[in-house]
């Protein structure tokens, strides 16, 4: 059994059906990618995976290790191992992202019954990670995303998984709003958890995000269902031809 | 020197008054009978400005719904409580007193109890350097009352509100502070006031006087609380006069116990290039009502009046501000944040007024609501009321419930729903308690509030 197996998802929102039917199996390690059209369900989605309010799944099942993720609440999907990197993370005025940082490392420790974490142990953790994905440490003392730029939220949230080591990330976006120099610092972030602990889905709508992370598969979301899978050289097909060819073959 | 303002009439500020009466008597013969003499009683001009409260007391009674600034609290409760002056209390067990006490390290603690000066528990404040004096309000009164006779009723008129006539009729015992010009007090300053009936529900009103000279700096906290029991009815006032140049920090807790009726007023004058910084804490009490007003008197003289109030239970608080550009390039800051819980009312009523020579005058105020279900109201009552062409005033209020989108990106993280409903509110109240510039006060505002927050009933009240 793979890692992760979405088995004929199909989930609605307001009583619309988005997603139509998605079968998809990840197994430990890879990566794969998700590219659509805006507004084919690429969002729907990443929020189902991580357990957000207001998805009606009315058929299929999703299976995480083997247990249904379905059935979970958000929390405890999050401490049982899977990340969602917003799209746009939310400001929040008044909580410290280092408070943040800290409740969710602890609520992660305690699951694995763990102490928690000893404050200078957790400043030099956060140093370091900080460090490494440019983040100026000073970022941290600030309301959590409050009047970051689009690139330092990005950044936030790869530290946030970097953190919280997950064992399936789920990306939506993260490309969205980052200049070149972002996008750089962002996607080696991401390249330096690639482990084959940790399964990624990354989910786009350029292929420019995927040069920089390259993924082992690339999927194709379109109304809602998944019109065709393939390798790396997919992403480049469509970046070519665009998505023209299957919104025709949906329409017809 | 402070000018002499006795004699010479304030600049003429329409104010809310307690207006039309509506039938109660307050504080009956009874009690200012029991009341006896006060401090100062001997000295003709406070003796006619008690009388002058207490005739006004008798006159309107206790204002009701048809008085504008009463429209949305209700003073029922207090009318219908047979209070007794405080000074007659004699049982009062204050061995819980430590656990509830919200101290402010470092500082100057000047302790009251029932309104009653404790230099028991008091810190040694004589000596604290040249140019500052903390002296007990009576001892001032009885010895020598005419050093208060520019400040005294002069800033809070008894005319002016219920809450003032209230306090002027029947002010015993308090704290006058007093700094000479271009004195800087490190040390903050904190006054205690703490409420304990015993068996008989009690009332008091302690006074505190607070003049800084021309280029002096202190910071006064004024904590308010009380130990569990029969109601008490705190009824303290606190009438400042900044000199040019002069910066308060001035920041209130209200922290009462949950029978207890806070009926509280600051009233403010701020000379040219003065700082008014100021904060206002309301967590408990049954029935909280904070009134400030500010005059911004000088040119350049600057306010900020921020507060936040978290209320559950049953709890009533009331917010009522009013600031007064008297001249130009005067600015005010105001930011109050409430969240309510439980069965809760909060009230925010809150003028700007800005005269006709208040040119280039900058005012904001903002007023936001958080509301933790269903039960709670919120009534939000800004006025802007501007005389002069050139000035930036703005305000706004919102009330709403939490957002699901930040609860869910909370618990996306890990963290359970109750504890990412206790950051997000914590969060909320953060954001304006963050603000308040002085360390020490800043972080006891934040302990209280984390405090508050750990009563975990207030938040799971939020799913249902």
């Amino acid at each position: 059994m793979a890692f992760i197996e979405i088995k004929n998802l199909h989930v609605s929102v307001d009583g619309k059906e988005i997603l139509k039917g998605i079968n998809l199996a990840m197994n430990g390690g890879e990566v794969h990618a998700i590219m659509g059209p805006n507004g084919t369900g690429k969002s729907t989605l990443s929020y189902v995976l991580a357990g957000r309010d207001g998805y009606e799944v009315t058929q299929g099942t999703v299976l995480f290790d083997g247990k249904s993720l379905l059935e979970m609440e958000a929390d405890e999907r999050a401490r049982a191992g899977v990340f969602l990197a917003f799209q746009y993370p939310m400001e929040i005025p008044g909580v410290a992202t280092s408070t943040f940082l800290k409740a969710a490392l602890n609520a992660k420790r305690r699951e694995q019954g763990l102490a928690e974490i000893d404050a200078i142990e957790f400043l030099n953790l956060i140093k370091s990670k900080t460090k490494d994905l440019e983040i100026p440490y000073e970022m941290i003392k600030r309301p959590l995303n409050v009047g970051f730029s689009g690139g330092e939220k990005k950044r936030a949230e790869v530290l946030q998984m970097s953190l919280l080591d997950p064992r399936f990330a789920v990306l939506d976006e993260t490309d969205s709003g980052l200049d070149i120099d972002a996008l750089k610092v962002v996607s080696s972030g991401v390249n330096a958890l690639r482990s084959p602990d940790r399964t990624f889905l990354i989910i786009t709508h350029y292929q420019r995000l995927l040069s920089y992370i390259v993924p082992d598969y690339v999927h194709v979301l379109v109304g809602g269902r998944i019109v065709e899978s393939g390798d790396k050289s997919l992403a480049e097909l469509l970046e070519a031809e665009g998505y023209a060819r299957f919104e025709e073959n949906e329409a017809a | 020197m402070l000018a002499s303002k006795r004699t010479k009439r304030l600049k003429a500020v329409k104010t809310m008054t307690a207006g039309k009466l509506d039938g109660k008597m307050a504080f009956d013969d009874t009690y200012a009978n029991a009341v006896g003499a006060l401090p100062g009683a001997n000295e003709s001009w406070v003796d006619r400005l008690r009388q002058t409260s207490r005739a006004i007391l008798g006159a309107h009674g206790i204002p009701g719904p048809k008085t504008e600034a009463w429209k949305y609290t209700s003073l029922n409760a207090v009318a219908n409580t047979p209070f007794i002056p405080a000074t007659k209390v004699d049982d009062v067990d204050l061995s819980s007193l430590p656990l509830v006490a919200p101290f402010l390290e470092n500082a100057i603690k000047v302790v009251f109890i029932n309104g009653v000066f404790r230099r028991d528990l008091s810190d040694e404040f004589d000596g604290l350097g040249v140019g500052v004096a903390i002296t007990p309000f009576a001892d001032v009164l009885n010895t020598s009352p005419n050093s208060l006779k520019d400040v005294l009723g002069v800033f809070m008129e008894p005319g002016e509100s219920f809450t003032a006539a209230m306090n002027t009729g029947f002010m015993e015992q308090g704290a006058v502070i007093h700094l000479s010009s271009d004195v800087q007090l490190e040390q903050p300053i904190q006054l205690i006031s703490i409420g304990a009936s015993g068996s008989v529900p009690c009332a008091f009103h302690p006074r505190f006087e607070i003049v800084l000279e021309a280029g002096a700096l202190a910071t006064v906290v004024e904590s308010h609380f009380g130990l569990p029991g029969q109601p008490y009815l705190s009824n303290p006032a606190s009438e400042i006069l900044l000199g040019e140049r002069a910066i308060l920090n001035h920041y209130i807790t209200a922290s009462d116990d949950s029978d207890a009726f806070h009926l509280g007023r600051t009233a403010v004058s701020v000379e040219k290039n003065a700082k008014y910084d100021s904060f206002i804490l309301s967590l408990g009490g049954g029935l909280v009502r904070r009134e400030i007003k500010v005059r911004l008197e000088g040119d350049s003289a600057a306010a900020t009046v921020d507060g936040a109030y978290g209320l559950s239970g049953n709890q009533h608080s009331d917010i009522l501000s009013e600031i007064l550009h008297l001249a130009p390039e005067t600015v005010s800051n105001q930011m109050v944040k409430g969240v309510l819980a439980g069965d809760t009312r909060g009230v925010f009523q809150g003028r700007i007024y800005v005269a006709r020579d208040a040119q280039r005058t900058n005012g904001r105020q903002l007023h936001k609501a958080l509301l933790l279900n269903r039960g709670p109201e919120v009534d939000c009552k800004p006025e802007l009321e501007i005389y002069a062409d050139d000035v930036q005033c703005a305000h706004g209020a919102t009330t709403g419930e939490m957002d699901p989108g930040h609860i869910f990106y909370l618990m996306s993280r890990g963290i359970d729903e109750t504890a990412a409903r206790a950051l997000l509110v914590e969060g909320f109240l953060d954001d304006v308690v963050l603000s308040i510039s002085d360390e020490p006060a800043r972080k006891l505002v934040l302990k209280m509030v984390k405090t508050w927050l750990a009563k975990q009933e207030i938040l799971t009240i939020g799913e249902t």
